[in-house]
């Protein structure tokens, strides 16, 4: 659901029905008429916020099955499975790194060896548009990031950010039900994408995912900021 | 889906001007019948979705909302039509 959408339908149909109330009581059969009118453009926009994604998200869905199976399959040719997760965020690219030891340096798209251990990075493209943020702090991460994850993506219910030290604590709650299906997948997108944002909103630099832990209401990511410009 | 958003958000963007155009029209020019300010409003959701089109095909509550509003319609024009034939 579109928050900001449904929000401004109910403003709307509140005022509209006090300026039929309004229009009844001055004896205005125009106003009401007004008043009415709002209402149904109210009822319209709250409505819109609650439709769900084209029909088309079937296929979608089975797309990104076929294509968590492939990235799977990599992943354990690679011997990755018990791997660790990092984004690679530089002025060009964003890459998000799946490494046996430390994240690499320089990474390139695909498959590749950095130290003599190999390593799949994914390249990824989201938010390209969102400036990074001028300042690092749990509030506005957490802002930013319900912004663009649940308001925009529907990803999930709400996220809330902690700050520990140098560690972010990030939990992930109420997952979108079509996500549930792919998060038993190496290529998680529960971590895939808070990370890849993440890596947005700071700016150039890596993304550590340091624990994820998994309970029934949420999903908690801690992660590591590293060399941020 | 961002693309998606942004078609729903200028399908609301489009409604909205063209409602607030027309109410102030009618408003300006006194009219005082509540179901002409509906079905002008109906009127202009109908062309806005027409101009934007938002899905490649409509999300089940979205076909819901559009027989309603329809119906609605329907229901106002057909009792004026009978007005007139009645007389």
């Amino acid at each position: 659901m579109n928050v900001r959408l449904f929000v401004l339908g109910m403003d709307m149909f509140i005022a509209s029905v006090l300026l039929v109330v309004y229009g009844l009581t001055t004896g205005s059969t125009g106003l009401v008429g007004v008043g009415v009118s709002i209402s149904v453009v109210g009822s319209v926009i709250a409505i819109y916020s609650a439709a769900p994604g084209e029909p088309t998200l079937g296929a979608i869905l089975s797309y990104t099955s076929m294509l968590a199976h492939a990235a799977t399959a990599m992943v354990e040719d690679l011997d990755l499975l018990s791997n660790k997760v990092c984004v690679h965020s530089a002025s060009t690219s964003t890459l998000i790194v799946y490494s046996k030891t430390t994240c690499p340096d320089a990474p390139n798209p695909g498959v590749g060896f950095a130290g003599g251990s190999p390593y799949f990075s994914i390249p990824v493209s989201v938010f390209q548009e969102v400036a990074k943020l001028e300042e690092l702090s749990s509030q506005h991460l957490e802002d930013s990031l319900n912004s663009l994850l649940v308001s925009e993506l529907g990803f999930c219910k709400a996220i809330r950010v902690e700050q520990r030290g140098e560690l972010l604590v990030v939990d992930v709650i109420g997952l979108a039900k079509p996500l549930v299906n792919y998060t038993k997948y190496p290529v998680d997108p529960v971590v895939l994408l808070p990370l890849a944002v993440i890596a947005r909103l700071v700016g150039e630099g890596k993304i550590h995912l340091v624990e994820k832990e998994t309970t029934p209401e949420y999903t908690r990511l801690i992660v590591r900021v590293e060399g941020v410009a | 889906m961002r693309e998606l958003l942004r078609k729903v958000e200028l399908l609301i963007l489009v409604y909205v001007i063209l409602t607030a155009s027309m109410n102030s029209s009618l408003l300006t020019l006194g009219e005082s019948r509540v179901d002409a300010y509906i079905a002008v409003n109906i009127l202009m959701y109908f062309i806005s979705y027409a101009v934007v089109r938002p899905f490649s095909e409509a999300p089940s509550l979205v076909k819901a909302l559009n027989a309603a509003l329809l119906i609605v319609f329907t229901i106002i024009v057909a009792f004026r039509v009978y007005e007139v034939l009645a007389k």
